[in-house]
């Protein structure tokens, strides 16, 4: 049976027949058989799903004016008992202040258990982009709350749908379904930058997930410890040994059933790229300490991976990691802390382990949710909005504050409400309940990380498909100014 | 079929010939009632010059003289001048009718004769009615002094104004025209050789014909289309019959064209009176006729509906009987698929040469190649006979000794090919995934080889437990009762494959009903044991619940999600009522609420006996009973949710009035019966529900709370949730909104009352009569009856469900014969006993069946080698992750992403609406369980069941010696002595006997090479293990 080449579905990889194995060997030759950093013209994204709807409009919350006036107070009182403590009122997740420079003397806090993203944010190292959510048309907050716009078709499809808008999130497309998501469509026209397409260039951490699948990139899936490979594979023991053998060859068969062939091809891929993956992978090591939970350690799988990525051929790279719990429809408030804890514990590990393996200023690591929280409470919780604020962490953001002459603290990208738009029932409010209209696109949020990743601007149209209703390709500027390219 | 040699075929020109081989073999093969007509002239044929009118098959109008010029025939005729050919054949819906003229011209003198423009290089004509009134569809390629068109005019005759279609299709420009016609490609202002097709297809009346016209460039074989035209709506007074012509509007003797060159000419009906939908995944062929009804095995599996054919008729009217078609190998369901050969092409023939013959072939079939001189029956002689090697075979015949004046050739049936004599011919046994050449490929010849598999496989395909399309009831085979048992139960074993079948003719129906009779097993004595710390003292177990917590005014241990685990193992298992128990598991999975933030065992045992309860019960009440449970209530927040009060800026949470809806009841978008959805005029979706609508449902769900005080387990799990009156909203009785193309009730008397003060005055109403209308609601919705149907055949038969077969079921779950909606237990019987479940020709075909979910296959696994028969209360389980790879560094809930009460998301494990990447996708399947394979699950997975089978299914043996492993006593001898044998018992019980001879040969060269070791039960737990991770054993078809 001729072995096909099944990592990638297009004829694009570089590789013939050769077994994996060997290819990788032929690599370690090449790089001194250590596990080296990666190289400099190495690129990863990684996308950090937060899944459940982050209510993000308390982590990245407006300071300006005082406990009791401003913005802050208009914050305050839209969100009631939810609203955090102002700076240095000594209050349960009082905010932390953050350095921000072009903010027209706007200040901004970020919620208490965050205290690593705030560091970095202060930095320059990390950023956050405001009000960024799933937009088909430019539409006004009046046409949405009157009918109209829904009445037009401008609208995302299943709007406040937990699965649908983390799968519209995913696929780049806000009317319709689509078999690809435009990270899988990003890395369809970044193979050729890759030594090796062997191992898919597109990582996930959390199973199935259309962002990474394109029309010839498929995702694969490692967990916390990587790669596994079946039981007994390094085995003397002649029951190890055949048994191995064995459920390989059955894989190996084709049948005219659809399903079962689909499942034969998937525990081929698994058996063949496992061995080969795990080989790089084992050689590295973290040590930075990323918290006691499961994110902690995926992401640990993470820099871990990157770490192998010049032992694997790779140059570019997307990786998929989710946190979930964040749908708080009640107990808003301890809930968020215990996740926005674990998530800055994350990070900060994160970034720790891509210094350790050199790789901080090229990688960026960016959030995506299904959507913002209502500003109003039910009592104890908040539901399904739409326009939220999301990190972006990266040395490229340092890199492109300094080009810009920022040479401390960060910015804010795209467009915070101020004190008429952070409104309920008027505002940027698109009913009754504080759902901020995005006043950034995803698409926009997408394709500066596209550009960045090193996607040609003609081809900007290809991942994604109606970015011409928010950004002209042909413009001089990225569509956020947040990276650099 | 027969095909027509010819000597001197071509003009001293050398262009390819066009013979239509097909209209001529079904103009001589058909008699005159039928099909359709055609004719063919060329020079060859005689039509080279003189008025057509004068051929009996033609009728003029103005004449039409054809000039012989360079072997050609010329159209010279000047006005509006068409030969008629008639078909005095009634038009009928459906058929379609296609004229096609061939044609080259030369462009000559550009000048314009008085200044008019010239029009009509050729056209060709439809005529309705008769050739004086009615009117005439003309497509023509028109050229105006530089500029040429194809246009499709409809004229009443003898009236010359256009209407205002033109479209010039795939040329956009004027100036690509006359290129894409090969004017001046030589230089000269010859075209290339063109074709005019139009085709007419009549709708319901003759006022909705639909018209196509093409312009082809045939100077590459096949044609390159140049331009089209396309019109609906079209009017066009048939009547009796309908005539096609050809013709110019204007002589050659005018200035502007010089000669038109008409190679050949024809006119066709097909007829396509409806048949129900083909499925045509290739083609059939066969004498083995296991049910004994006349029609091919191999037909009957491939083609469902063929044994509704009539089978003297002809289905696709392409002129060969349904029995013929059926017997001789190709689809009675398709007018394209009949035997014939393809073109057939040489320059000259002299004997020495040799031909190559190329015709439709069937794998799998013995042909003969034969000759004759003179068509009759009797003059045929055989020249070879082949194989068939694909879908058309190619032979070479010489010549020698054939006469060369006249010779024909054809293939004919001889017999299907049986390579290994086991009494399956080899088409049926590829379609099975047998060997063909191997008579014992797929089961031992002591238990009868692969025919004797064959007919297991065929008894019991059916829904009354008699052969596949057989005519009378019967019992099932053990594979059919496998399968069975897969789709309603949690697996086979030995013993309950003989239970069913002992029940009789019928035995699937019988068992489902007595099931239904059976007493619903709960896991609540269990739970309560636990509960009651003396007891879990005296058992040993109170070092597994925790000692800390008490309940109020009792001492109770904290049960644990862990607990609830073991409890679910043990009904899975040991529960006598297995169907009500699958069925619990399905809707666990539909009405979801998971452990993820409520890890209370005694909550969740609760919570899943009302499954149990209600699985073979009633639809509305169960989604009552799940509204006001107190798990649900705090998994979807509704629980404490309260009226709105502005002053304090809260307002009712959302949470479960969305999901009620979206998960529990009617989903996103509004549905046909059929599940299919329904569209707007744009072809969109039809959403079911406003977010206005969510905002409404959620003022229902308010002033839930806990029915009773005590630490938060006693109260999560002890009774339904109580409604507080001084917490719900007042306002109004509830009446529905959807959203959509249906009626326009609304939410409308269920509106905010700004005052939060308690209404007392509702004395007849409590809030939970608001809850109550507002389920009874939802599940009267009309969607709710394909959603939920749909839903359930997913998780138990197919991924893939047909339209028609969750109708079928929607039907049922609507009126289940009585006039009751929502009868759970009248759906599930009719989703298990309906052709799709049992029909071997669905088990057979590519798309239908399921992958089977982890928690199946460790079910089935366990049932399969009776774990723990000697221990079913399992209690020295508890307090472990019960199913646990022995290595404690991995945790069996990440490897099989599916784990009872540890749902990820509200969403469940895996998503009714996933499809696969890749090739599922690209088919337009669904793939629920493949949401949770992925390259590390791949893996993960059979390594757990490998330690499952090696060694037992929990881990710690920190509770004395506690044993749940599978056991494999029974297997030693055979693993010993008798290799076969052993595969072909695990394949009944691991691949319900469709085990490939593919992989059944990997496994026995296996077991042959371990032959020497004497560790028998290993080889035992290598062959299980392998089969049950195969394609066929981890997939159900």
């Amino acid at each position: 049976m001729k072995r096909r080449n099944f990592l990638t579905k297009g004829s694009l990889a570089a590789i013939g027949s050769s077994s994996l194995a060997n290819t990788i060997l032929n690599l370690k030759l090449m790089t001194n058989a250590v596990a080296a950093p990666v190289e400099s013209e190495y690129r990863a994204l990684v996308c950090v799903f937060l899944a459940g709807g982050s209510d993000s409009y308390n982590m990245l919350v407006p300071t300006t004016g005082s406990a009791t006036s401003g913005e802050y107070a208009n914050y305050a009182n839209m969100r009631s008992g939810l609203a955090l403590p102002f700076p240095g009122t000594g209050g349960t997740d009082e905010l932390l202040p953050l350095s921000i420079r072009r903010s027209g003397g706007r200040s901004y806090g970020l919620h208490g258990a965050m205290p690593g993203l705030a560091s970095r944010i202060n930095e320059g190292n990390a950023t956050m982009v405001a009000n960024v959510g799933t937009l088909a048309a430019q539409v006004t907050a009046q046409q949405v709350r009157n009918g109209s716009a829904a009445a037009a078709g401008l609208l995302p499809r299943a709007l406040f749908s937990h699965n649908d808008q983390q799968v519209t999130w995913q696929t780049g497309l806000t009317r319709t379904g689509s078999p690809t998501g435009w990270g899988g469509r990003l890395a369809d026209r970044l193979l050729s930058r890759n030594i090796s397409n062997e191992v898919s260039m597109n990582i996930s951490l959390a199973g199935n997930r259309t962002l990474l699948v394109g029309d010839s990139t498929i995702s694969y899936t490692i967990g916390e410890n990587g790669a596994e490979t079946l039981t007994g594979i390094n085995s003397n023991n002649i029951f190890d040994r055949e048994r191995v053998a064995a459920a390989r060859s059955i894989v190996e068969g084709s049948s005219e059933h659809l399903l079962l062939q689909s499942f034969a091809e998937e525990k081929q891929l698994a058996f063949d790229s496992s061995e080969a993956f795990s080989e790089a992978f084992n050689r590295v090591r973290v040590n930075a300490n990323f918290g006691g939970d499961r994110f902690g350690r995926e992401l640990r799988a993470v820099a871990r991976t990157i770490g192998s990525s010049r032992d694997l051929g790779l140059r570019r790279q997307i990786f998929f990691v989710e946190l979930g719990g964040f749908d708080h429809h009640a107990e808003l408030a301890g809930s968020l802390r215990g996740r926005l804890g674990i998530l800055d514990d994350g990070l900060a590990g994160f970034w720790e382990a891509l210094g350790e393996v050199q790789a901080q200023d090229n990688v960026v690591t960016f959030t995506c949710s299904d959507f913002g929280r209502t500003l109003r409470s039910n009592g104890g919780g908040t539901d399904h909005a739409w326009g939220g604020n999301a990190i972006v962490m990266g040395g490229p953001v340092r890199q492109r504050l300094r080009n810009d002459g920022v040479n401390s603290g960060s910015r804010i990208y795209g467009s915070y409400p101020d004190e008429s738009e952070l409104r309920v029932g008027t505002g940027l409010d698109t009913g009754d309940n504080g759902r901020m209209l995005p006043t950034t696109s995803t698409d926009e949020y997408f394709a500066e990380l596209s550009l960045w990743l090193g996607l040609s601007r003609n081809e900007l149209v290809d991942v994604l498909p109606n970015i011409g209703t928010f950004y002209s390709p042909t413009s001089t500027g990225t569509p956020l100014g947040m990276l650099p390219t | 079929m027969i095909q027509f040699c010819f000597k001197n075929l071509l003009s001293p020109l050398s262009r390819k010939v066009h013979v239509r081989n097909a209209s001529i073999i079904i103009l001589a093969s058909l008699p005159s009632a039928l099909g359709a007509q055609s004719v063919s002239f060329s020079t060859a044929e005689g039509y080279s010059s003189g008025n057509l009118g004068t051929h009996p098959d033609w009728l003029t109008r103005n004449g039409v003289n054809m000039n012989a010029a360079q072997g050609r025939a010329v159209l010279t005729s000047g006005g509006f001048a068409e030969a008629i050919f008639g078909n005095p054949q009634p038009v009928i819906t459906n058929d379609i009718y296609t004229t096609q003229i061939e044609f080259t011209f030369i462009a000559g003198n550009q000048n314009s004769v008085n200044n008019t423009p010239f029009r009509d290089v050729l056209n060709a004509s439809f005529y309705g009615f008769n050739d004086t009134a009615g009117s005439r569809l003309k497509l023509s390629i028109n050229r105006n002094t530089n500029a040429y068109t194809i246009s499709l005019q409809d004229e009443p005759l003898l009236n010359q104004s256009e209407l205002d279609f033109t479209d010039t299709g795939s040329v956009s420009s004027n100036a690509v025209l006359p290129s894409a016609l090969g004017i001046n490609r030589n230089s000269d202002l010859q075209s290339d050789l063109l074709r005019l097709r139009m085709t007419a297809i009549r709708g319901a009346t003759e006022n909705d014909w639909e018209v196509t016209g093409e312009l082809f460039n045939n100077l590459n074989s096949g044609g390159t289309l140049i331009a089209s035209v396309n019109l609906s709506g079209v009017t066009f007074p048939t009547s009796n019959n309908l005539r096609a012509g050809f013709g110019s509007a204007q002589s050659d003797s005018n200035a502007g064209f010089s000669n038109r060159f008409i190679e050949s000419f024809s006119f066709e009906r097909e007829n396509r009176s409806p048949v129900p939908t083909p499925t045509s995944s290739g083609v059939v062929l066969g004498s083995l006729d296991v049910n004994r009804n006349g029609i091919a095995d191999l037909a009957e599996l491939t083609s469902p509906q063929i044994a509704q054919l009539p089978t003297t008729e002809d289905s696709d009217g392409d002129g060969v009987s349904n029995i013929t078609e059926a017997s001789s190998g190709t689809d009675p369901f398709d007018a394209n698929s009949y035997l014939r050969s393809r073109n057939f092409s040489r320059a000259t023939l002299a004997s020495g040469d040799t031909v190559d013959f190329t015709f439709t072939s069937t794998p799998g079939v013995r042909y003969r190649i034969e000759h004759s001189n003179s068509l009759e029956a009797s003059d045929w002689t055989r020249l070879r006979s082949v194989n068939a090697n694909g879908t058309e075979t190619t032979v070479t015949i010489p010549l020698t000794g054939l006469d060369l004046e006249r010779c024909f050739f054809r293939a004919s049936v001889a017999r299907a090919l049986d390579s290994d004599s086991d009494g399956l011919e080899d088409n049926i046994e590829l379609y099975l995934g047998f060997d063909p050449n191997n008579a014992n490929s797929v089961n031992s010849a002591a238990a009868g080889g692969d025919f004797a598999q064959f007919t297991r496989l065929f008894n019991g395909a059916s829904a009354n437990g008699g052969e596949f399309n057989g005519s009378s009831a019967g019992v099932p085979s053990a594979e059919q009762t496998s399968r069975f048992l897969t789709q309603a139960a949690f697996g086979p074993s030995e013993d309950l494959i003989d239970s069913i079948r002992a029940l009789g003719d019928n035995a699937f129906s019988t068992w489902i009903d007595d099931q239904v009779n059976t007493p619903a097993t709960l896991m609540e004595p269990y739970r309560r044991l636990l509960e009651n710390r003396g007891e879990a003292d005296a058992r040993g177990l109170s070092s597994f619940v925790n000692p800390n917590v008490r309940y109020y005014g009792t001492r109770f241990g904290d049960v644990e999600t862990r607990n609830a685990e073991t409890a679910w193992m043990r009904q899975a298992l040991f529960a006598p009522d297995k169907l009500r128990q699958r069925v619990a598991w399905v809707l666990a999975q539909i009405l979801v609420a998971s452990s993820e933030n409520t890890r209370h065992g005694s909550a969740q045992m609760r919570y899943y006996d009302l499954l149990i309860e209600h699985a073979l019960g009633n639809y509305e009440d169960l989604l009552y009973e799940v509204s006001v449970n107190p798990l649900m209530g705090r998994y979807l927040s509704s629980l404490g949710n309260r009226r709105a009060d502005p002053s304090e800026g809260r307002f009712p949470d959302e949470n479960y009035a969305r999901e009620i809806m979206q998960l529990f009841s009617i989903g996103l978008w509004e549905l046909n019966l059929d599940g299919t959805m329904i569209l707007d005029s744009s072809g969109n979706p039809i959403p079911t529900y406003s977010n206005e609508d969510i905002v409404q449902v959620a003022r229902v769900f308010t002033g839930l709370d806990f029915s009773r005080g005590g630490d938060f387990p006693l109260r999560l799990a002890a009774h339904p949730m109580q409604m507080r009156e001084d917490r719900h909203d007042q306002g109004g009785a509830v009446s529905v909104s959807v959203y959509g193309s249906g009626e326009k009730e609304f939410l409308q008397s269920f509106r905010y009352t700004p005052d939060p003060l308690p209404v007392f005055g509702r004395s007849s109403r409590s809030g939970l009569d608001d809850i109550r209308d507002t389920v009874s609601i939802l599940f009267n919705h009309p969607n709710c009856a394909p959603f939920i149907s749909r839903n359930m055949i997913q998780h138990l038969v197919t991924s893939n469900p047909t339209p028609a077969y969750v109708r079928r079921v929607a039907e049922v779950f609507e009126n289940d014969g009585t006039g009751t909606r929502g009868n759970l237990a009248a759906v599930t019987k009719a989703i298990l006993l309906d052709e799709e479940a049992r029909s071997l020709s669905f088990q057979l075909a590519n798309t239908p069946g399921r992958l089977k979910a982890p928690m199946l296959r460790l079910t089935s696994l366990a049932t399969a080698f009776e774990a723990g028969v000697d221990n079913p209360s399992l209690h020295d389980l508890d307090g472990v992750q019960f199913y646990q790879h022995p290595d404690p560094n991995d945790r069996a809930f990440e490897s099989f992403l599916e784990y009872p009460f540890n749902h990820p998301s509200v969403f469940n494990f895996y998503e009714p609406g996933y499809a696969h990447p890749g090739t599922i996708r690209s088919s337009g399947l669904l793939s629920p369980e493949f949401q949770i394979l992925n390259s590390l699950t791949a893996v993960n997975m059979p390594n757990q069941f490998y330690g499952f089978i090696d060694d037992r299914f929990h881990t710690r043996t920190n509770a004395g010696t506690p044993r749940f492993a599978i056991n494999t006593d029974d297997y030693i001898s055979d693993a010993r002595d008798n290799p076969e044998r052993l595969v072909d018992r695990l394949n009944l019980l691991l691949c319900h006997g469709r085990l490939s001879a593919r992989t059944r040969t990997i496994i026995l060269d296996s077991l042959q090479r371990l032959s020497s070791s004497t560790n028998n039960r290993r080889k035992v737990e290598h062959a299980i293990y392998l089969m049950m991770t195969s394609p066929d054993g981890a997939l159900l078809r």
